[in-house]
């Protein structure tokens, strides 16, 4: 819990502001370029209301004047005053026929660079009286898509404007930090095949950054003919992230049947993408169709235990709670912290992930060289070395041909072993090359006719290194006295392979479970098939039955 | 001599009966050998032997059990083993001697030359003698032993605490096993010289020992002179 309290602090204050009793009222609009419009003396009765006209968002190159009456009520604070206008044009603001400012050259000719879509437009004490005021703003649009687009003007303290445009650095400065989180999942992310959610948090990490970066721009302003571009890239970008969170979510909790999941969020968004111009529309049914699906996802993973559910679940609630409260809002306020918060806690949850697939490969891979170490030993061991080495030195004195014989499968099954004994699988031709050599081996130190004889149904298998060779080992060395015999059989059952080796005259006692031999060939199938595999014994009367399943794979050739 | 073989490996059992009878020739009167440890005791029980060959690592037991046991009894015991690492451990045990697999008939040669030649000692000595009682195998630390008295073909420890343990080996087999500081002094007894406070002689080439806890030993007119110049 500590971890989540953590977290918790480490979310930014939301930036809600209390903002003064501003009023505008009757806002119209005339195409053409007069300077008398400018004045609060001119009639404009017969000007057209402007809301309308935005949301016909009709293509339009030329000068065009707006006319507002404001009223900034008493003032609250002393400090100065200033508009803050968002639009996709150049413009010039008059406040009570005085020019105040502006952003780029505003012409009825086109030809001129575009201005900015935000400017900040201090006003000067003298005309920051509490009364009516007419507002008047010339603009021309040539760039672009040539539609214009004008959000309500903000009458506020300057300093709060300003304060308001450099708190958007942080989100977007979080790019670098994205980036860099989201690279190292995607380039790191295969450290498991069946691990695909490290690849998604990575590409998620990626997007979510460029998505914030770009969501924020707003604030510090850009040439306004980008503004349409950047809509399109943002609600692509949304879109993506809604359905690439829901996926994450349920790759992440292994959730069967992911993609049909997924699927179901995509249809409201097909039906926003091609249904809707109004990109805020767009993004809020995106991004609250992926949330829903991911939140279903994260409960369902709570519901069933998975491995740090609670932090997904967590993160979706958050990132709900988020949209519940602000509503439409949500992108403007809302949006940066709670999905930060979301993306904190997956990340939590995918490094703690990530710690646990770790340390598994590791083990894995520690366990592997222990096996390939233990087998390479047992035929290093001066037991089976240097009884080798004796019966070959007998062999030279009393009769050489045998001798060299045996050095020669001596030669065989070392070199099979070294070969071997690094792999996880290996064909069942090569293995029962190795027995034969082994066999070989014994049967020239036992003096004994040692064979193993096979009914094999299936020959194009492949298996464990040493796991038939360790079995015939054990049975020679608790061999009662007499030379045992070795029956090998296999068959198909369902999509595994089934090997019965009888082995005849050993010692009661000779297979059972707890010598370091089987404690090998239980090692070797756990490494090879985890989980997916069975051993069993039994005694004969004079020997034993072992039974060896797993899953049949073929050797590709 | 009779001799007995344990080893499962057929090939080296045969090299072992070869070169014993290459290398000691009509001195051996009889060689058996046996292919596991059962078929071994039950050759034991039944028949004399007085050298035994073994190897310690019988279809997959570990045999110093084995071993334990073996050197309790009369014969002498030599290892054939191809875990060399555990000669020493062996040797502390009481065995008369360590053969490392492979072995060559120099080799073997010089194992039965230790055998035959009872004033030779073993390459490192024992620490302890096993001793067969009806309640089962005591391990006796040679530390706790005062002297050895020789009784017909047993041998008897005389002890620290003043029990007597009986051993199945004749003082001849013991004294092959002993560290150097046990020394014959009589052909009936083998002292530990760390605990011997004087050498006393008498009249009519009469000697004796006398012990650190005053029990007095005698000592041969010929070991005598030896014993005189060693305690200076």
């Amino acid at each position: 819990m500590t971890r989540f309290a953590l977290i918790w602090l480490m979310m930014p204050a939301l930036p809600l502001w209390a903002q003064d009793s501003v009023r505008v009222q009757r806002v119209v609009y005339h195409k053409g370029d007069q300077r008398a419009w400018a004045s609060p003396d001119f009639d404009d009765s017969d000007w057209k209301p402007l809301r309308p006209y935005l949301r016909k968002q009709e293509t339009y190159r030329g000068a065009l004047w707006i006319r507002a009456k404001i009223t900034p009520g008493k003032r609250s604070d002393p400090r100065p005053r200033a508009l803050r206008i968002v639009a996709t044009a150049n413009y010039q603001v008059f406040w009570d026929g005085r020019f105040l400012g502006g952003n780029g050259r505003v012409s009825a000719k086109s030809g001129y660079p575009p201005g900015r879509t935000e400017t900040i437009i201090p006003v000067p004490d003298d005309l920051d009286t509490p009364e009516t005021h007419l507002l008047a703003l010339r603009i021309s649009t040539h760039l672009g898509d040539g539609k214009l687009r004008l959000m309500e003007p903000r009458f506020d303290r300057l300093d709060r404007l300003i304060h308001d445009s450099r708190m958007a650095l942080i989100p977007m400065s979080l790019l670098s930090s994205f980036l860099v989180v989201g690279l190292y999942f995607l380039f790191t992310g295969r450290v498991d095949s069946r691990q695909g959610a490290l690849r998604l948090f990575g590409a998620l990490c990626v997007m979510v950054g460029t998505l914030f970066f770009l969501e924020y721009w707003r604030l510090l302003g850009y040439p306004y003919h980008l503004h349409r571009p950047r809509t399109l890239i943002i609600n692509a970008l949304t879109m993506m992230v809604s359905v690439m969170l829901p996926l994450f979510f349920f790759t992440r909790y292994a959730v069967p049947g992911r993609m049909r999941w997924t699927a179901l969020a995509v249809i409201p968004m097909i039906w926003a993408w091609f249904g809707h111009q109004d990109p805020d529309l767009r993004n809020a049914v995106f991004f609250v169709s992926g949330l829903s699906l991911s939140l279903a996802a994260t409960l369902w993973a709570v519901w069933r235990r998975r491995p740090h559910a609670g932090f997904g679940l967590t993160g979706c609630l958050t990132a709900a709670a988020g949209v519940w409260f602000a509503r439409d809002q949500f992108v403007e306020l809302h949006f940066y912290t709670s999905f930060l918060c979301l993306m904190l806690l997956m990340l939590a949850s995918t490094a703690l992930q990530l710690r646990a697939l770790r340390r598994r490969h590791e083990e894995a891979r520690l366990n592997a060289s222990r096996l390939e170490n233990e087998l390479l030993r047992r035929h290093l061991q001066p037991h089976f070395m240097m009884n080798s080495l004796t019966a070959v030195q007998e062999w030279m004195e009393e009769d050489p041909p045998t001798a060299s014989r045996l050095i020669e499968a001596l030669g065989q099954e070392m070199r099979t072993l070294a070969r071997i004994a690094d792999r996880t699988l290996i064909p069942l031709k090569e293995e029962l090359a190795l027995c034969r050599a082994h066999l070989t081996v014994m049967s020239y130190r036992k003096d004994w006719h040692l064979d193993l004889e096979c009914s094999l149904a299936v020959e194009n298998v492949q298996v464990p290194p040493a796991l038939l060779h360790t079995l015939i080992e054990n049975g020679i060395t608790h061999a009662a006295g007499e030379p045992p015999g070795f029956e090998l059989v296999n068959e198909q059952l369902e999509g595994d392979v089934c090997f019965t080796l009888t082995t005849l005259g050993t010692r009661p006692g000779g297979g059972q479970g707890q010598g370091t031999g089987l404690k090998y060939i239980r090692s070797r199938l756990e490494e090879a098939f985890p989980g997916r595999w069975s051993l069993e014994e039994s005694p004969l009367e004079n020997g034993w039955v072992t039974r060896i399943r797993f899953p049949l794979q073929e050797v590709s050739s | 001599m009779n001799v007995l073989i344990v080893e499962d490996e057929a090939v080296i059992a045969r090299r072992i009966q070869r070169l014993l009878t290459e290398v000691a020739g009509d001195r051996v009167d009889r060689i058996r050998t046996a292919g596991s440890f059962d078929e071994a005791k039950d050759w034991l029980d039944r028949h004399p032997v007085d050298l035994l060959f073994l190897d310690l690592n019988l279809n997959g037991r570990d045999g110093f059990d084995i071993l334990k046991r073996a050197v309790a009894r009369s014969f002498h015991t030599v290892v054939i083993s191809a875990h060399t690492e555990r000669a020493l451990e062996a040797f502390e045990h009481g065995v008369l001697d360590f053969l490392g697999k492979p072995f060559g008939p120099e080799r073997l040669k010089k194992a039965l030359d230790r055998f035959f030649d009872t004033g030779r000692r073993a390459d490192f000595a024992a620490r302890y003698l096993s001793v067969r009682k009806h309640t089962g195998l005591v391990l006796i630390p040679l530390a706790e032993i005062r002297y050895l008295k020789g009784a017909n073909t047993y041998a008897e420890l005389h002890l620290e605490d003043g029990r007597t343990e009986l051993h199945a080996k004749s003082l001849e087999k013991i004294s092959a096993l002993l560290p150097a500081c046990f020394e014959r002094v009589h052909k009936s007894y083998i002292v530990d010289m760390n605990r011997v406070k004087e050498l006393r002689a008498f009249t009519g080439s009469r000697y004796e020992l006398v012990l650190d806890d005053g029990a007095t030993l005698p000592v041969g007119r010929t070991r005598y002179k030896v014993l005189k110049e060693k305690m200076g």
